[in-house]
C-alpha cells in the first residue's frame, strides 16, 4: 500500500471517511465461539495433567531406559550362549571324526 | 465476590487453576474474536486461541505486573501466534459461509444472513491487505471497541501513536477499497430497511 496522506482533522471530517467508520462499525460483528470448544479448552486447562501427555515424566524415562538396558543385556548373553553352543558341538563333531 | 484481575493473577502464578480458569472465562472471547478476524477461520481461530491459553498458564508464574493490563499479555501472545501462523502457512483461506452460521444472527432469514456473510468476508478480504499491525488496530477498535489508549498498551505505542496509525489506516482504507466498500454499503441499504420493517 503506498499511500501517503499526512492525517489532519479535516480529511477524516471527510464524509467518505465517516462512511467507512460507520461501515467498519456495523460489519465488524463479534463472533461467538462454539460452546463446545469453550467449555473443552476450560476442561483442558483444569486439567493439565492432560497437556503434559506429550511428554514422558522421569519414571517413565527411567523405566524406559531401564527396559532398553535389560534387553540389550538379554540380547549379549543369548548371543554369547550360542556362540558356546556351536563352539561345543564343533568340538564334539571334531572328536567323534577322530 | 468476584476478584480482580490482578488478584487473580497472583493466585494463578502460585499454581491456583481455578484462578486462572477465571482468567480464562473472562477473556476467551476477546482472544477468540481477535484471532478469528486475523485468521478467517474458525479452525485456526479455535487451535490459536487454544495455544494462547496453554502458553500463558505455562508463563503465567513468569508474569510481571508492569502496570499493563492482563488483555494486553494475552493480546502480545496472540498476535505473535499469529504472525507465525501467518508465516508458516503463507495462504489466505477463503471463510466458507457455512462457519459464520453458528456465531451469530441465527435467527435472522437466511438472506438476511449470507448477504452479512458476504460482507464480512469482503471486509476480511480488504482487511488482510493491510500491514498487521494495521489489522490489530482496526480489530482491537471495532471489534473489542478498546479505546487509543487501551490499545496503545496492548501495541507498545503511545495514545497519539496509535491515533495517528489509526487516521492513517483509514484514508488508505478510502483509497485503496473504499470506492467497492463503499458501493456495497450502499447497494446493502436498501435491504437494511427491510430488516427494520421486518
Amino acid at each position: 500500500m503506498s499511500v501517503k496522506i499526512s492525517p489532519n482533522a479535516s480529511n477524516l471530517c471527510n464524509p467518505e471517511i465517516q462512511n467507512l467508520e460507520a461501515y467498519l462499525l456495523r460489519t465488524f460483528e463479534p463472533v461467538r465461539p462454539r460452546q463446545e470448544f469453550v467449555q473443552g479448552l476450560r476442561g483442558k486447562l483444569a486439567n493439565p495433567t492432560v497437556q503434559k501427555t506429550d511428554q514422558p515424566t522421569f519414571l517413565q524415562s527411567a523405566l524406559l531406559v531401564g527396559a532398553g538396558i535389560l534387553g540389550s543385556v538379554l540380547v549379549v548373553v543369548a548371543s554369547v550362549k550360542a556362540v558356546l553352543s556351536l563352539l561345543h558341538a564343533f568340538k564334539v563333531l571334531r572328536q567323534s571324526k577322530a | 465476590m468476584q476478584l480482580k484481575d490482578e488478584e487473580l493473577l497472583v493466585l494463578a502464578a502460585q499454581g491456583e487453576l481455578e484462578a486462572f480458569g477465571s482468567l480464562y472465562e473472562r477473556y476467551v472471547e476477546r482472544i477468540y474474536n481477535y484471532i478469528f478476524y486475523r485468521t478467517g477461520n474458525t479452525y485456526d481461530a479455535e487451535d490459536l486461541t487454544e495455544r494462547v491459553f496453554i502458553r500463558a498458564m505455562r508463563h503465567i508464574g513468569n508474569y510481571h505486573d508492569r502496570g499493563l493490563p492482563f488483555s494486553a499479555w494475552l493480546y502480545r501472545i496472540a498476535h505473535n501466534l499469529v504472525a507465525n501462523w501467518h508465516r508458516d502457512n503463507n495462504r489466505r483461506k477463503e471463510i466458507p459461509l457455512d462457519e459464520g452460521l453458528y456465531g451469530f444472527h441465527q435467527g435472522e432469514h437466511p438472506e438476511t444472513e449470507l448477504l452479512r456473510l458476504e460482507e464480512r468476508d469482503r471486509l476480511l478480504r480488504a482487511i488482510r491487505c493491510l500491514p498487521a499491525e494495521r489489522q490489530q488496530l482496526l480489530i482491537l477498535k471495532f471489534v473489542e471497541h478498546l479505546s487509543n489508549a487501551e490499545i496503545g498498551q496492548i501495541m507498545g505505542r503511545t495514545e497519539g501513536a496509535v491515533k495517528s496509525l489509526y487516521h492513517r489506516t483509514l484514508l488508505a482504507m478510502r483509497n485503496e477499497f473504499g470506492v467497492n466498500l463503499l458501493e456495497s454499503q450502499i447497494s446493502d441499504d436498501p435491504f437494511s430497511e427491510d430488516e427494520e420493517n421486518e
